[in-house]
């Protein structure tokens, strides 16, 4: 169990800032999950905390030690890779305990320990095939494996499901949160998939542009995203945004006046225009209008099996709303729909930023 | 397209193929593998100047195993051949491993290093004369500096000429192994040296248990092209020492030309070439196992 301190971290290759001034602060035994689209930074920082990217400025800490200087190694660290990175000419067994071999361990001792990361990723029965033998899943057991013989107290993942298919993919990110249960070691996992985010992190921290956009847990972001990316990138299907007005205590889009009362408003509001935001699954549709309703037509229907996407058009502007599948079919072009006061989102349509 | 098919017999595209790869076959199979029936053929005659039909046995074989100057000349394929292929590839791996370090400089150096393969075993050999040579050469220059002692006299001593065409051979050569070997390193997975440093690996023994061996079918590539230039060998010995002094550095090929050609003693030569074709067949065998060997360990 490890506690990261980040402060300040500035990485840039050349005259592109990769990373802006990030700081993190990470309990013990956390389950954190650095989420955001390709390029966004999630992977330099994840190099920068192993120590295998150097940083400008900026410190790292481990608990109370300043590792920012150290080499990976010295750093007390498992990490498992995309690719596996896994020694093609060593067999799964010699793979676990290469680490062990070189840092001078006893044939007891690594048998030891590689027994015990075997056994805990059921992988006993395979330890004497090399690489090329093995199938996606089972090879990325063997780095899990190869990170877990070196007794590290923190361990860091860079992507590691993302080359598997969806089944697998699924099995081992329950196998992954059993571990980390059973392990109690600091995790720290870096995905462009919001699904593993949402299942794996006791935290997420969105990334976009070299800087964390929110840090907090799963709910959190996805009840209450800081920023309009955070809105726009968690979730599936996306967030609809719709340009409004703000009135006091109401909100306007176009004729349509909704009702903001219950809204818990970041700091006092300005009148003025702002971005109204609203998941899917927080629209309610009608087909006879009633109380606190809207006119709107619909103008496509996108059955998914669980459920039903509509797509509606309120006084010019898109947005979605996902219905239980036995509603869909039976509606008119016109429809009547509600706002679910508890779904909504407002953000400055400038800064992005969360009112 | 359709109106051809319409006005002529319509060929199928295999037999089309075929028809135009015939004069190729033909050439291949009566010019190279007839070629090489007629020699073994012969190498059981008793030739002189020209082919005579009568079967001798393996006379031929007999007096070439008894010959002292074809016993040199087999012996030194395999010094300068082993000599030659060890440092190829030793100078090839090193500087390889040393441009995958990122030294400064990497595409000039790389282009020093190429530079020599871009010459033929001609220019080499007489590059290598020229520097060799007591009186015009590297003795004569570094005594002008002031040592007047200094001897490198390596061409006119029998016991050691033979490794000048081993210098002159790895010179022009190790460039090609470097090239070979540097693209093979650079194809490896970059992240599996993220993961030895992680593991707090030293780089010299990723390189010794896990990258070399990643390496093994680039170095058999590369075993099999430097012996193919050990045992087509005969320009840069022609050279560089003429087979000389005596008949010190001669090679199998050099043996072989002049029994054809100057000694007119078709029958020796033939026998010659059928044991240096023997001994190709040998070679290509154990690479083509190896090579085998090398994919099921990966």
């Amino acid at each position: 169990m490890t506690r990261v301190r980040i402060e300040n971290l500035v990485r840039s290759y050349g005259t592109v800032q990769v990373l802006k001034d990030v700081s993190l602060d990470i309990t013990p035994g956390e389950f954190l999950v650095l989420l955001g689209p390709s390029g966004c930074g999630k992977s330099t920082l994840l190099s920068a905390i192993a120590g295998l990217d150097e940083v400008q400025s900026g410190r790292i800490h481990f608990d109370d030690r300043d590792v920012t200087a150290l080499e990976p190694n010295e750093r007390e660290i498992g990490m498992v890779f995309q690719s596996y990175a896994l020694y093609p000419t060593m067999t799964a067994r010699a793979n676990m305990a290469f680490a062990l071999r070189v840092s001078g361990a006893t044939k007891a001792q690594m048998e030891e320990r590689v027994t015990w990361a075997a056994n805990l990723l059921q992988i006993t029965h395979l330890l004497d095939r090399k690489p090329g033998q093995l199938s996606g899943g089972q090879r990325q057991r063997v780095a899990i494996g190869r990170a877990l013989v070196r007794q590290a107290r923190l361990f860091l993942f860079d992507e590691p499901l993302s080359n598997l298919d969806a089944k697998l993919r699924n099995e081992m990110r329950a196998e992954i949160k059993s571990l980390h249960e059973r392990l109690g070691a600091t995790f720290i996992f870096v995905t462009h998939d919001q699904i593993e985010a949402m299942t794996l992190a006791t935290r997420v921290a969105v990334m976009s542009g070299g800087i964390i956009q929110q840090i907090g847990t799963p709910e959190d972001i996805y009840r209450r995203p800081a920023t309009r990316f955070v809105a726009d990138f968690v979730g599936s299907p996306a967030m609809s945004f719709l340009d409004a007005t703000l009135a006091d205590q109401t909100l306007d889009i176009g004729p349509a006046r909704i009702d903001l009362s219950a809204y818990a408003f970041a700091k006092p509001p300005a009148p003025g225009p702002v971005t109204f935001g609203i998941r899917p699954e927080r629209v309610s549709v009608h087909p006879e209008v009633t109380l606190g309703t809207h006119p709107a037509r619909l103008t496509a229907r996108e059955p998914m099996g669980a459920d039903t996407l509509l797509w509606l058009d309120l006084h010019g502007q898109r947005l979605s709303a996902r219905v239980p599948p036995e509603i869909g079919p039976a509606l008119q072009d016109t429809v009547h729909i509600g706002f679910d006061p508890a779904g909504i989102s407002l953000f400055d349509p400038k800064s992005g930023l969360r009112l | 397209m359709t109106i051809s098919h319409r006005t002529r017999p319509r060929l199928r595209p295999r037999t089309v193929a075929q028809l135009v790869l015939l004069p190729t076959i033909l050439l291949t199979v009566i010019g190279y593998h007839g070629s090489i029936l007629w020699t073994i053929v012969l190498s059981f005659t008793p030739s002189r100047m020209l082919p005579v039909y009568r079967w001798t046995g393996f006379d031929m074989y007999e007096r070439l195993l008894n010959t002292e100057r074809w016993q040199v000349a087999y012996q030194n394929l395999f010094i300068f051949g082993g000599l030659y292929i060890g440092f190829c590839l030793l100078f090839g791996l090193v500087l390889a491993i040393l441009l995958d370090q990122g030294v400064k400089g990497r595409s000039i150096l790389q282009t020093i290093f190429l530079y020599p393969i871009a010459l033929s075993f001609v220019v080499t050999g007489l590059a290598w004369k020229w520097l060799l040579n007591p009186t015009t050469g590297l003795q004569d220059f570094v005594r002008s500096l002031g040592w007047e002692n200094f001897t490198l006299d390596l061409l006119s001593s029998p016991d050691r000429a033979i490794y000048t065409l081993v210098i002159a051979g790895v010179w022009h050569s190790a460039g090609l192994t470097m090239v070979i070997l540097f693209a093979g390193l650079q194809s490896i997975d970059h992240e599996i040296w993220r993961a030895s440093r992680v593991d707090g690996i030293p780089r010299w023994r990723m390189y010794l248990h896990v990258v070399i061996p990643m390496l093994w079918p680039v170095v058999v590539t590369c075993l099999v092209l430097l012996s193919m230039n050990v045992v087509r060998s005969y320009e840069l010995i022609v050279v560089l020492t003429g087979g000389g002094p005596g008949f010190s550095t001669d090679v199998p090929a050099k043996f072989i030309i002049d029994h054809y050609f100057a000694r007119q003693s078709v029958c020796l030569a033939s026998a010659a070439e059928t044991l240096r074709l023997l001994t190709v067949a040998a070679i290509l065998a154990i690479s083509a196992l190896s090579r085998r060997g090398g994919e099921a360990a990966t």
